[in-house]
């Protein structure tokens, strides 16, 4: 996989990301569920900006930056603040797991911009209710 | 790889132990060493100049091995941390496993920390510790040869900034 496949990768993964992030906050409560609501916004407020800087990396190699499905699966019943954090948990951990192999697959400024976003994907799920890993985003070395 | 040689010095010395088992494990797959080169000038034992990932894990070990020997005696000395601490005791042990491998390591005899008396100065001695052992992590990251060293790299620096935000450190700056 070469490092612009990588990235194009990484990309997909922010556009259902952020499907899944509005879909999240739709089913939220702020006033209820605050700490969540603010989660859950931060999150979406992140991935975008995630999902715009990506356009611009995949477009500096020369790519086409690939467009967000037309539709995901989304998860079924999806009702109560704990199932929600709970699907938005997986989900960021998902994303640990993209950014780790774009870690492995890419090197210099694309390497580090990965490992930063495995960082904050893996600080995000403690406020997600997630608990600390030995290995975000890489959990077959535990 | 340079064909010159070099005298052994500790971290290198472990690191050249370390290669051939994790090159098994895939880890740091690619680093190959060369044979020694024949010194005949001195006579001194020689070995071949180290691949680039080795010695890094080499920094890596040192960093970790020092903090981990930290946070064991401020356990010891301050008891009432305990709690807090023993997951990154058993963090720092798993990430060693990884970085080991089924290698039989040489270490240096551990060096005793000076550990504060008070509770609080201990635990900020503790988060500074691991502050360091991430920004290590996160430069051996972005200098590493190997893609997948690099990824185990950076997993271990978001796992001890995991721990540090619920230790409630400051170093949760990525």
């Amino acid at each position: 996989m070469t490092a612009l496949d990588a990235l194009q990768a990484t990309l997909s993964a922010e556009h259902a990301a952020l499907h899944l992030y509005g879909l999240y906050g739709g089913r939220t409560s702020q006033s209820a569920d605050p700490a969540l609501f603010e989660a859950l916004q931060d999150g979406y407020r992140v991935h975008r900006a995630r999902r715009d800087q990506l356009r611009l990396m995949v477009a500096d190699l020369g790519g086409e930056p690939v467009a967000a499905g037309a539709a995901y699966d989304e998860p079924a019943g999806l009702r109560g603040p704990a199932r929600v954090a709970r699907e938005a948990l997986g989900t960021e951990q998902a994303c640990a797991e993209t950014y780790a192999a774009l870690v492995a697959q890419t090197s210099g400024r694309q390497r580090r911009w990965g490992a930063t976003a495995l960082t904050e994907a893996a600080v995000l799920q403690l406020r997600l209710g997630g608990r600390p890993e030995a290995f975000p985003g890489a959990p077959e070395l535990g | 790889m340079p064909a010159t040689a070099r005298p052994v010095s500790r971290r290198t010395a472990v690191g050249v132990t370390l290669a051939g088992t994790l090159a098994g494990s895939g880890l740091l797959a690619g680093c190959t060493l060369d044979p020694p080169a024949p010194d005949p000038a001195d006579g001194a034992p020689v070995e071949p100049e180290p691949d680039a990932d080795v010695v890094l894990l080499g920094t890596v070990l040192d960093e970790l091995d020092a903090t981990t020997a930290l946070v064991a005696a401020t356990t010891e000395r301050h008891p009432g941390l305990a709690t807090g601490l023993e997951p990154l005791l058993a963090v720092h042990a798993a990430h060693r496993a990884v970085l080991d491998g089924a290698a039989e390591v040489e270490q240096d005899a551990a060096v005793i920390p000076t550990v504060p008396g008070r509770p609080r100065l201990a635990l900020d001695g503790v988060r500074r510790s691991e502050t360091r052992l991430v920004a290590t992590l996160r430069e051996s990251t972005g200098a590493a040869q190997s893609g997948d060293f690099a990824r185990a790299l950076a997993s271990m620096a978001a796992s001890l900034t995991q721990h540090l935000v619920v230790l409630g450190g400051d170093g949760a700056a990525a």
